[in-house]
């Protein structure tokens, strides 16, 4: 450095070292001054907040106590169907009301006659009151719809599971999310797949012509904390003549 | 400074602070400015800290002149900025300065620049991030 330069630097330095230095309490940043206006809108923010949270909570303790619809909706599960104690759907003629309780849970397979499944809403709707009902929306399962289908649908088994569901006596079916002409036709648990279907699950041999053809809706009863599974919403044929196929829910 | 705590940035920001507030009044010719872009220099290196502590005088001293100058700029918009606010008392110590005095012919770049090579020891690549 040139002797000027230092002498300059001298010069700065002997100069601006004498700039007085702020209080030491000043040296960190104060607490940032908040005016009235900004106090008053925090506090009408919190207010808004505490009254939005107590409303939520309001309606939702309405809701469940009055027993009104529930829409649940659980994540769709790709999960194979658990081995586990089928509890056996009742066909009691007294129909259970949803009834409050530990909620329970309904789970079983899906299948669509196609090498995919489309994605569904699986409904439980209660047989005492149509108004209450639960559902589940399922993803699409299987081939890409633009690739030729050379096989079923890979990997475990299709399922659903409705979650949170109140103890009572339910239909359970399920229809196409997406708008295709024909989507209006529902699979169902029905009397079929009790019946013919699942006691010839596995097995190689056909399920046989004289399986009385039968599409009618099986209640399935949800005890409180129990799941029921098996219950298999795969009976594409209510719209055969003679059987009836129950309204979408809206 | 992976490792940086706030107790650690405290430290290095208190002994950092006399120099670089001195030299941001240089600059500035404004004191409450000069401290407004040090606390926001400060919260910043909180939040972003240095890549490392060889130079916390210099990087400071950036940052804060940034902050200062975005003051400087809002306030000129609002209108009632001026170069050498007559209330301060930093700009009559400066004009009593020989160094003061020969400040306030430059422009402010020039003043951050100058004040950077001189009294902060600034080289010619720092100087170029001014």
């Amino acid at each position: 450095m040139p002797d000027q330069d230092k002498d300059l630097v001298h010069l700065f330095v002997r100069d601006l070292d004498e700039i007085e230095l702020p209080p030491r309490d000043r040296w960190r940043l104060a607490p940032r001054k908040e005016s009235l206006v900004m106090k008053t809108s925090r506090y009408v923010l919190y207010a808004t907040a505490i009254a939005a949270v107590l409303v939520v909570a309001l309606i939702a303790s309405f809701t469940l106590r009055g027993g009104n619809q529930v829409a649940a909706s659980p994540s769709p599960t790709i999960a194979a169907i658990t081995t586990s104690p089928t509890p056996t759907p009742t066909a009691a003629t007294a129909s259970p009301t949803p009834t409050a309780g530990p909620a329970g849970a309904i789970t079983g397979a899906l299948s669509y006659p196609s090498e995919f499944i489309p994605p569904l809403t699986v409904y439980a709707v209660s047989v005492a009151d149509q108004n209450v009902l639960f559902s589940v929306d399922t993803p699409r399962f299987g081939a890409d719809p633009s690739v030729q289908p050379t096989a079923g649908p890979a990997g475990p088994r299709p399922s659903y599971t409705i979650a949170g569901v109140t103890p009572g006596a339910y239909y359970v079916f399920a229809f196409r999310r997406d708008t295709v002409v024909g989507n209006d036709i529902p699979a169902l648990y029905s009397r079929f797949v009790v019946d013919c279907m699942q006691p010839y699950e596995g097995a190689q041999k056909p399920i046989p012509s004289s399986c009385p053809n039968d599409h009618t809706l099986v209640q399935v009863t949800v005890r409180p904390g129990e799941t029921v599974s098996r219950i298999d919403v795969t009976d594409w044929n209510c719209s055969l003549p003679g059987s009836t196929c129950p309204p979408r829910p809206r | 400074m992976p490792e940086l705590t706030v107790k650690r940035w405290e430290e290095l920001y208190d002994r950092a602070f006399p120099q670089v507030y001195r030299a941001l009044v240089a600059a500035t010719l404004d004191r409450e400015r000069a401290l407004d872009g040090l606390h926001d220099a400060f919260e910043e290196g909180l939040q972003h800290p240095p890549s490392d502590d060889r130079n916390l005088e210099g990087w400071l001293y950036r940052v804060a002149l940034r902050k200062t100058r975005r003051g400087l700029l809002r306030a000129l918009r609002e209108g009632f900025a001026t170069d050498l606010p007559a209330d301060d008392p930093s700009a009559a110590v400066l004009q009593r300065l020989e160094v003061g005095r020969l400040l306030a012919l430059l422009t402010k770049r020039q003043r951050a620049i100058v004040v950077a090579h001189y009294y902060l020891g600034f080289r010619n690549r720092k100087l170029r991030k001014l």
